[in-house]
């Protein structure tokens, strides 16, 4: 009987404890129907106060570049924020500079939705969308890197331009309990609209990598959000330097493939750089192409190559092999992509072959 | 060990999920702090700082191009350095982005490996961390000092 | 309730903030008191959020142990009770803040959920029961210990900014300096001593 008492009192407090704490959320965190006011008014989203602008956009198909999905522990989700409303979060300080808090700068994931809102973001966000894909095909291209063919469900059609990259969204698996996105360069030709192809390159210990390599199967459905990057064709050259590094050629080959297409009239020189044999692909594809068109030319090189790689073509870091290549700067456009490292010593092998930092392109991944 | 709230802040983000696909802690049963506490014990029997580790980690690295294949140094040592394309964030929130880049020196008269990656440099630099037992990039200060001849 | 003791509350809410102070003399809620206090303006904040905390879940628990606990039987469950009262008192108060206070729910940040697990909170219920104080003593007593925790962590947190460009010896600095004058107040706080009537 005791028992029966005992147990039937601590539960009905608890039960009427967690009834108040459930009411006092309701009442407390309910901040009515704000409006959200992006980029001086080209577009307002009324949302429901209480959470933070990351998700309320998100909501609203508005979606702001993030990698760990509103933890603060990526610090990409930044936002200016017209007017202040409330002073940083410590969870916020480490990833603003002095400058940016100053200038307003915010963590989209860390600041809740109170009030009617002005923000600023890039106006490339507002054209991205949120697509539900299927994987058609995946080939495998390297020891480490694999091709992933996407075909795109809903909406059914991306258009994007030759160098832009997608957010990819892990799912759970093994130990792995959070899912985060990553980006990655779309590496098929942006004429077809339907699909899109990523070469991605296993990192070791990569979360998102991991996921797409060893537990993504032919048929699975995938979410991705896009297209970004401010990494595309420019006007205004008449010799276009491509280097690349690993998976750094996805993003160049769909470059290559619109500038043949439209059928304009540039050189482009195509620098691909590998420690050895087993690090090289899309090789006779390259090769058949500067075979097919005159103004194309493909050069692979190797910086470590083996005796049994029997290999012929250029030897050397890629960018000794760009400067043996490459001497007069004028009427010249660089675009980069690869490794950090890679990026660095480019840029420095460009500069002083003297192209301008201002006809050289490159990602910041 | 007890530790500071914003301690279980970083362990939560060392944990798989965030940033890697591995555990910084590893099977690691204690708290950061105390791994941090015992490892600064364990340099100090070596009478080595983490500073002394960090610039011979540094050396190596420079000493190898990126993905330039493997690269003879001081004429026993065999040094690569294979990078890839992104940035890793230092669990430790503080802004702080490696380049995603592993590091593999074998020391030939030993005949020994080691590998770390870029991160675990300024881990081990900044915040006296070399990563839980059982982490796959944990640098166990005596091995490594051993190899890379600290 | 009939066998409280013959104090007046007056004397009780005195006492609680002087001579039984509950930081000082008794020594519990020490984690915040040391860690939160090198600010002035957080401190007091956090002070002021603590003696909130206390007269609430005090005089709530109060009611609860003789309306509920007694007359069930359930004594032995106290802590238990006690805990839980604390607990969905500090949530609400916090999301009250999060919505009213927001520039001090920023600077309070993790310490707010962690008033849950300050120990003075729980020893104020846990003394009011064993000292079987009536309810407008344990009103008091809760009302004059939260005033008396926030009093001496304000205290501590002027002393810690008045003296933080004094040159100490580097081991002393930080918590070691702190607790050295924790220390000291505690015996000023016990010249106290004698003027109320301690239970």
């Amino acid at each position: 009987m005791s028992v029966f008492v005992t147990v039937l009192s601590l539960s009905s407090l608890a039960t009427i404890l967690a009834a108040l704490v459930s009411l006092a959320d309701y009442h407390l965190n309910d901040y009515g129907v704000c409006t959200i006011n992006i980029n001086g008014g080209t577009r307002t989203v009324d949302v429901n106060g209480g959470s933070s602008i990351l998700s309320s956009l998100a909501k609203h198909k508005i979606f702001i570049p993030s990698a760990c999905g509103g933890k603060a522990t990526c610090g990409l989700c930044k936002v200016t924020m017209v007017d202040t409303i409330s002073p940083v979060l410590p969870t916020e300080e480490p990833y603003l500079t002095a400058k940016e808090i100053e200038g307003g700068v915010r963590l989209a994931c860390q600041v809740k939705v109170k009030r009617d809102l002005e923000i600023l973001i890039p106006g490339e966000f507002l054209t991205v969308s949120q697509y539900q894909a299927k994987v058609e095909k995946i080939t495998k291209l390297t020891y480490d890197i694999k091709k992933f063919r996407l075909r795109l469900l809903d909406p059914a059609q991306m258009e994007f331009k030759a160098g832009q990259y997608v957010q990819v969204d892990s799912k759970l698996y093994g130990a792995v309990r959070e899912e985060v996105s990553r980006a990655y360069s779309i590496s098929s030709a942006p004429s077809d609209r339907k699909a899109i192809e990523l070469v991605v390159r296993l990192v070791p210990g990569g979360i998102c990598t991991t996921f797409l390599h060893e537990h993504v199967k032919v048929g699975d459905k995938l979410t991705l959000a896009g297209p970004f990057g401010e990494f595309y064709l420019r006007e205004g050259a008449d010799h276009l330097i491509f280097i690349a590094g690993g998976s750094g050629l996805a993003p160049i080959r769909p470059m290559i493939l619109d500038i043949l297409k439209r059928k304009l009239d540039k050189k482009m020189t195509f620098f691909f750089g590998a420690v050895s044999r087993k690090d090289l692909f899309y090789v006779d594809y390259f090769r058949d192409l500067e075979a097919r068109y005159p103004n194309f030319t493909y050069i692979p090189a190797l910086s470590g190559a083996k005796p049994e790689d029997e290999w012929d073509g250029e030897e050397g870091l890629i960018t000794e092999v760009v400067a043996r290549n490459i001497s007069d700067p004028e009427g010249k456009q660089a675009y980069l992509c690869g490794s950090p490292g890679m990026i660095d010593a480019a840029l420095g092998t460009l500069r002083e072959i003297g192209i301008g930092a201002e006809h050289i392109y490159y990602d910041k991944f | 060990m007890k530790q500071a709230p914003d301690f279980l802040r970083i362990e939560e983000n060392m944990r798989t999920g965030p940033l890697a696909a591995h555990d910084f802690l590893g099977s690691d049963e204690r708290s950061l702090a105390a791994i941090i506490y015992h490892d600064r014990l364990l340099l100090e029997q070596l009478g080595l700082t983490a500073k002394d580790f960090a610039q011979r980690m540094r050396y190596f690295s420079s000493k190898a191009g990126a993905d330039a294949g493997p690269q003879i140094v001081d004429g026993k040592f065999a040094v690569e350095r294979a990078e890839y394309i992104g940035r890793i964030l230092c669990p430790f929130a503080d802004n702080f982005q490696a380049p995603k880049a592993v590091i593999t020196v074998v020391n030939k008269e030993l005949g020994k490996k080691v590998v770390w990656s870029d991160l675990n440099v300024h881990l081990i630099e900044e915040h006296g961390f070399f990563e839980g037992e059982g982490a796959p990039f944990r640098i166990e200060p005596s091995f490594y000092a051993e190899v890379l001849e600290i | 309730m009939g066998n409280a003791p013959q104090i007046n509350p007056l004397v009780i809410f005195l006492a609680s903030l002087f001579t039984s102070n509950m930081v000082l003399v008794n020594f519990l809620g020490m984690c915040s008191f040391i860690s939160v206090s090198s600010e002035y303006d957080t401190a007091s904040g956090l002070g002021k959020a603590v003696a909130l905390v206390m007269v609430f879940t005090t005089t709530i628990n109060w009611l609860i142990y003789h309306l509920l606990v007694v007359p069930f039987g359930l004594e032995y469950l106290r802590y238990l009770v006690f805990i839980v009262v604390i607990a969905a008192t500090v949530q609400i108060i916090e999301m009250a803040m999060d919505r009213y206070l927001p520039d001090l729910h920023v600077r309070l940040g993790i310490f707010l959920p962690l008033i849950t697990v300050n120990c003075a909170i729980l020893g104020i219920s846990l003394f009011m029961v064993i000292r079987s104080y009536s309810f407008w003593q344990t009103v008091l007593f809760g009302f004059g210990s939260g005033l008396g925790w926030w009093m001496a962590i304000a205290a501590l947190a002027a002393i810690r900014e008045k003296m933080a460009a004094n040159r100490l010896p580097p081991g002393l600095q930080g918590p070691a300096i702190t607790f050295i004058i924790t220390g000291l107040m505690a015996l000023a706080f016990v010249g106290f001593s004698g003027i109320f009537a301690v239970m």
